[in-house]
């Protein structure tokens, strides 16, 4: 077909539109279905989604979990997403984050169909999220917020006791996406077992050859980490299981760390990193440069916090901008379970308040 | 007009002719940057003018402005939008399309994102325009799609 040239506009090539438009945040793409019919598709074609994804990898947003009601703490919460930019433009204290409605999981604040228990995991701009259905059975359903499409929800495999203990990821050979669940049966043997999307069924795993200290797995380039204690060694490792081969390796932390506490492994700045206490004076942040290579590791951070007699500080890492000179973090207070956002910004601490649950991604 | 710049091997500058007849100069190792020029200077030589049929005066200095820049290490947020500052959407996606001619990356990825970022709320009439591309949906279809993801239809500016 002829394409009717507007007079005043040279032709473009496709490639050319595509390199533009790979640029757009999704919401703008999918206005441009309308432009015409090749623009339609275009969101469906795994090489524009390809390009799409690396580009887009430069602006993450956060996934938290708000609560609708804050006298009903374990119930209800709602998803909403935050841009970076707009986290870190939050200036002042005591201002509560208002979300762009586009990225709210349900569009109406009273829609009880779908109760969050927890974000699972962040793939590619994509959550997986754990719920509880109407016949209080765990399910898990992805989300994209983007695109605000949302998958069925998959029953958990039955499992009637503490099955929380999931992790998701994505599998680069296969190109799928990947659950990990791990369940510890009463009669004390544990079961891993996968599920694995496009599948639609969960097969069992290898057992895990030590126990995860956490219940997040942190998923990285194809791999899913956790933090284990190694009884015979007598210290902290890194649990990690490559989803393509479902095998498990062990990771070392950095030499000559001596009793740590509060340690958790998180996603940073596109790197696994290791955090932990220090003399409860300061919160240290280690990051792995290259995968696997016990030596590669840095100490990225060593932030001064002040303790409160009688509290106890939760930490969670949730940003580390490209050139490093942002971090942003929740810290979680137990008595008002509200978090607080902090961004150092040249190392100057600038607070926001938000009310929330300390179980936020960055995806 | 040449500069002696001690890191590089010389400090030669290369002839290019606009296809509308005029002569720019460039320093050899900015016309690396644009490998289009590199191989027609692989292919000719360096010691004669090299033509570059689809790009024109108006926009070859800019682009020469840019790699001026690039080769000295000084592009930074604030010279690129400088650069793009007084430029209009039409005159910015000449520079694009003379870019990608000129199979200049650095040049033609800073110019894509700022196309993206000025049609970014912009409508869809604007962007078929823009792209020069023709309607093919029926007015059915066109007004179903709207509908159906009328959500992301908020937050549109006023065309220019």
């Amino acid at each position: 077909m002829q394409r009717r040239r507007h007079p005043n506009s040279a032709i473009f090539p496709d490639e050319l539109m595509l390199e533009i438009i790979s640029w757009l945040p999704v919401k703008h793409i999918i206005q441009l279905r309308c432009v015409n019919k090749f623009f339609k598709t275009l969101i469906f074609d795994p090489h524009f989604v390809r390009m799409h994804l690396n580009k887009s990898r430069r602006n993450s947003n956060l996934a938290l979990p708000w609560y609708r009601n804050l006298d009903k703490y374990d119930e209800d919460y709602r998803l909403i997403t935050l841009s970076i930019p707009y986290v870190l433009g939050i200036q002042t204290q005591n201002q509560y984050a208002i979300s762009d409605p586009y990225y709210r999981l349900n569009d109406d604040l009273n829609d009880d169909s779908i109760i969050i228990r927890k974000i699972v995991g962040s793939c590619n701009g994509l959550l997986c999220v754990l719920s509880i259905s109407s016949s209080d059975e765990h399910c898990l359903c992805f989300w994209n917020p983007a695109t605000r499409t949302k998958s069925n929800e998959f029953m958990v495999f039955d499992c009637d006791l503490n099955c929380n203990m999931f992790s998701f990821g994505y599998d680069n050979s296969s190109q799928t996406y990947k659950v990990v669940a791990f369940c510890a049966e009463e009669s004390g043997c544990n079961k891993v077992k996968v599920f694995s999307l496009g599948d639609n069924s969960w097969r069992d795993l290898q057992c895990f050859p030590l126990i995860p200290c956490h219940d997040d797995g942190v998923h990285f380039n194809g791999t899913i980490n956790w933090l284990a204690y190694h009884n015979v060694d007598n210290q902290y490792v890194i649990l990690s299981l490559d989803l393509s081969t479902e095998t498990y390796t062990h990771l070392l932390l950095p030499l000559g760390l001596d009793d740590v506490d509060g340690p958790m492994i998180v996603l940073l700045g596109d790197r696994l990193c290791f955090c932990h206490d220090f003399e409860e004076t300061h919160f240290v942040i280690w990051q792995m440069k290259d995968f696997g290579v016990q030596n590669s590791w840095i100490q990225l951070f060593k932030v001064r916090y002040e303790k409160r007699i009688g509290f106890v500080v939760r930490w969670l890492p949730l940003y580390l901008s490209g050139n490093g000179d942002t971090l942003i973090w929740a810290e979680a207070d137990d008595i008002y379970r509200e978090i607080f956002i902090y961004s150092c910004i040249d190392i100057i601490p600038c607070m926001a308040r938000e009310r929330g649950c300390c179980n936020g991604r960055c995806c | 007009m040449a500069q002696e710049a001690s890191s590089s091997t010389s400090s030669k500058t290369i002839s290019l002719k606009t296809g509308d007849g005029e002569i720019f100069e460039i320093e050899a190792s900015a016309a690396k940057q644009m490998k289009t020029v590199q191989r027609l200077i692989d292919d000719l030589g360096d010691d004669i003018t090299i033509p570059l049929h689809n790009v024109f005066s108006k926009e070859l200095p800019k682009i020469i402005e840019y790699y001026k820049k690039d080769i000295t290490g000084e592009i930074t947020k604030d010279f690129e939008a400088e650069f793009v500052k007084d430029l209009n959407d039409d005159e910015v996606k000449v520079l694009f399309l003379a870019a990608n001619y000129l199979d200049a990356n650095k040049l033609f990825e800073f110019l894509s994102q700022n196309i993206a970022d000025r049609l970014e709320s912009k409508s869809v009439e604007y962007v078929r325009k823009y792209f020069g591309v023709e309607n093919d949906f029926t007015p059915e279809e066109e007004s179903k799609l709207r509908e159906e993801r009328a959500w992301s239809f908020r937050g549109i500016k006023e065309d220019e």
